[in-house]
Order: structure tokens, then sequence, then C-alpha cells
């Protein structure tokens, strides 16, 4: 009941009045969406085709990342601005707030609601409900796009132009594996990822994780590992697709882990922190 | 009836001491002026009662419930510690209605009448970052007196205010100590500490040094 107290303030001052940061996810999905409507329309006229496409392949375009990529120094791999951009927007919501709000109004608030674990768990809620949000207004986005466009509005993906597009490795990627690996995956691991970046903004302070997650980002886009948890956001390096890519199922394992841990060292955290 | 209770807290930020073994007993229906330098302890002892410190050693026990142990919080406190902050972009009573919210159990009838009491307008539409020093400490003192709490807890209340609202504080804080309510103070006026306060503790390198009752017409 504290915390959801809590969380309602957090949602009123952290989100409703933050809101212009939802404007990332929407601009980058319009952008992604706008890619795939002309990728489409060159496929069909080269390919004398008629796909009509879904929103489910509107969405799952614009969150394919990109492709797997192998340390050589004699490649220049530009770093993916649309995906990082995507990825260090909602970095950038969590960043802030949070620190604010406890060294601003800690005293006030911890006294009036007297929790301090409530506080933290509304921060972890807040935190998550944040990134559902923003990888919701992403696929709107896509959805209402691809309506214009003319997509159908189905949850299904047109398997043809896929495997057409991506490869024949997409044979082998099913509709579940699509939604586990494009949907699930994805915002599951970014939500670990904004909840320790959560935890660092206090132990250490919001630039510092803001500028840690951002290097982590930008090291994920280089390097394919699960110690660098940012390369599970893009499907297109999941080992369903690619034989050297990640296996999803480690990634939901990864992101609890990383979750559960964030969450228990906060409660310590704050049980013990004084107010000052 | 409300009792607060320290037993022997200590406590150290950064290898400074500045809690050193303070044991004292404060009971409701008084007001209890605490007196010291800058740095001797005061709002850091405050802070302990408050639940905002978590001490070293020793113990913070209110109503027989022990601080950090049996609870987080006190169940029924106020607080005005140090530089009161609140939301910029909200009104006097928007933010107190949101602090309350968290609290549970507090009308806003009852804002209105803590805002009132401290001399704001309770509709006045003005926002927190245009009130000036004196509105934004009476709206901290409101926020500590608003529902009535057991226990209030005021670091310096009277800064900033003018002669006339330094009496409509302390009427309003007399008034309440009647209820049987318990108040701590910290005040640099020696004067103000003494008219409101019914015992002084002073405070020195965080350690108590002196307690002195005090004799005047307001009881």
């Amino acid at each position: 009941m504290k915390t959801l107290k809590y969380l309602r303030r957090d949602m009123r001052l952290g989100t409703v009045n933050r809101a212009y940061v939802f404007l990332i996810p929407l601009v980058f999905s319009l952008l992604m969406s706008l890619q795939f409507s002309s990728i489409i329309n060159v496929f069909n006229a080269n390919n004398n085709s008629q796909f009509g496409m879904t929103i489910m392949d509107y969405y799952v375009f614009a969150m394919k990342g990109l492709d797997y990529y192998t340390l050589d120094p004699f490649d220049l791999y530009p770093l993916p601005l649309y995906w990082f951009t995507f990825q260090m927007g909602i970095s950038y919501f969590i960043a802030y707030y949070p620190e604010k709000d406890y060294s601003e109004n800690g005293v006030n608030i911890l006294v009036s609601g007297k929790s301090r674990a409530s506080w933290w768990l509304s921060k972890v809620f807040w935190c998550i409900l944040s990134v559902l949000v923003y990888y919701l207004v992403a696929f709107v986005s896509c959805a209402v796009f691809a309506l214009i466009q003319g997509a159908g509005l189905s949850l299904g993906v047109t398997k043809e132009f896929e495997v057409a597009y991506f490869g024949y490795n997409m044979t082998y990627v099913s509709y579940s594996d699509l939604i586990v690996i494009a949907v699930i995956v994805p915002v599951s691991i970014t939500a670990a990822i904004c909840l320790v970046q959560l935890l660092m903004s206090f132990v250490l302070s919001p630039v510092t994780s803001f500028a840690v997650t951002c290097g982590m980002y930008v090291l994920s886009a280089y390097y394919t590992a699960w110690f660098f948890p940012g390369s599970f956001t893009i499907w297109l390096r999941s080992s369903y697709f690619d034989e050297r890519g990640l296996d999803p199922v480690s990634g939901l394992v990864i992101a609890a882990f990383m979750a559960v841990t964030a969450v228990g060292f906060g409660i310590m955290n704050f049980e013990k922190k004084d107010i000052i | 009836m409300s009792e607060i209770k320290i037993e022997d807290l200590s406590k150290q930020i950064k290898g400074a001491l500045i809690l050193d073994k303070v044991s004292i007993t404060l009971t409701s229906g008084k007001i209890y002026g605490l007196r010291g330098k800058n740095g001797s302890g005061k709002t850091m002892l405050m802070r302990a009662m408050a639940g905002l410190l978590i001490p070293d050693a020793g113990s913070v026990i209110i109503n027989g419930k022990t601080l950090h142990k049996d609870i987080s919080f006190p169940e029924s406190i106020g607080i005005l510690i140090e530089n009161p902050s609140f939301l910029p972009q909200y009104t006097g009573f928007k933010n107190l209605k949101l602090l309350a919210g968290l609290t549970g159990g507090i009308s806003d009838e009852e804002i209105r009448t803590a805002l009132d009491r401290v001399g704001l307008d309770p509709e006045d539409k003005r926002t927190y970052r245009k009130y000036s020093l004196g509105m934004k400490q009476k709206l901290g003192i409101a926020n500590a007196i608003m529902g009535e709490p057991d226990i209030i807890i005021l670091d310096e209340p009277i800064n900033a205010l003018d002669e006339e609202s330094v009496k409509k504080i302390k009427k309003v804080l007399l008034e309440i100590r009647d209820k049987d309510k318990l108040i701590i103070i910290a005040c640099h006026d020696r004067e103000e500490l003494e008219y409101l306060s019914d015992i002084i503790y002073e405070i020195k390198d965080g350690s108590i040094v002196d307690r002195k009752e005090i004799t005047n017409d307001n009881a």
C-alpha cells in the first residue's frame, strides 16, 4: 500500500511531468517505419511482388538492431545511431529523476511515507513501468504508421518477406521465437539494465551511472557478448538467427539476475542509508 | 501520550563523531529546546529522532518501538529540518496535498487549516518557486504541523520570518503543545527558545552538556 502511494507520486512526477522523453521512441519508430516502408516498395518493385505487411513486420524491423559485428580494424563500422539513441533515451529518462527526488525531497517524502523499502520498491516499479511504456510508445507509433501505410492489423509477421529480406536464417525463426527475441528479451534486458543504472545512480551518481550505461551500449554495439547485456536488445544477434549470436534464454536469466541483484542491493542500501 | 527515549546514541560521519552517547527522554505536553553552536549536533540529533539517521550505537525508542528495528520512522511525526524543500512547480496547498497523500488520513480541510495557521493563504495560486524565503519557511512549518502529529521536530523554525509571523508561529506551537503533543525545537535565538521551551538541552560536540527547566508564563 505504501509502495503504491509512492508509485502514484512517481508516475505523476517522474513520468507524466517528463513525458517529452517519449518523443524519442516516437521519432525513432517513425524514422524506422519510413525506412521500412521504402524498403518494401523497392522490394516489391524489384521482385514484382505485392507483400502487404503487418504492423508486427514494422515493429520487428524497427527493433532489429544491427548485424553481428566481428572486430576488424579494416572494417569501418559506424555506431548504429538509431538503436543507440533509442536505448539512451530510456537511460536518460531513468537517470536523474529518482536521485533528484531523493536528494531534494527525500526528507519530506520518506518521513511522510514512513518506509525506506517502499520508497525504493516504488522506484523499481516506476523504472519497469517506464521501460514498458517506452517500448509501448515505440510499438504504437510503428503500428499507427504501418496502418496508415495500409499494413494489416495483425500481430503475425509476413514470413515470406522476412525470409526474403533478412535471409535464409529467418526460415528457422518461428513466430513465437520472434516474439521472444524481438519483444520479450529486449524489454526484459532494457528493464534490467535500467534497474542496475537506477541503483548505480544512488551508489555513484546519476551522471556516472548514465555514462557507464552509455559506454556499455557502445561496447555492446561492437562486441556481442553476454557481459555486454545491451547485445540482447538486438534480435539480429540472437542465436536463433545467427549461430554466433547470444542465446535469448540466457538473456532472460541475465535480466532476472540483474533485476534481483539491483532490487536486493537497493533495499539493503536504503535501509542503512543516512538521509542527510 | 508520546515518549522519545534516546539511549547512548552515538553516530560518526566520515570519521567525525557527531553524536556521543546521547541519552535523554522526552515526553508529550512539552516543548523541548535544543541549543548549541553550529555543528554541535543539534540537527543530527533531530535527524536521528526522525529516523533519518542510522545510529552506530545506542537506540531511539518511540513509544516503546525502536527505530530501524521495529519501525523505520516514528508513526506520527512532522518535521522541518534545515531548508524546507518542496516541488517548485506546485502551489503550497498542492505540495502539502501530495505529502498528505503519502502520510494518509489528512484531509484537505486540515491542510488548509495548517496553511492558515502559519499565515499562508490556502487559495494562493502562486507556485512554490515564486514564494519568498519567509513563505517557504512557513510552508515548511505548515507541513510539520498539518494533521497535528504526536511529535513535531522543528529546526530553526523562525529563520527568515518577520516579527509578526514569529508571534503567530509561537502561538500556534504553544496551542499544539497544550494538546499533549511533543515538540522539539532548535533555535539560535536564545530569547525565543527560552520563551517557547519548557526544557532546554545544551549540546556541545555531540553530547548533552546541560539541562535547564524553564519557568515562564506560557504554561
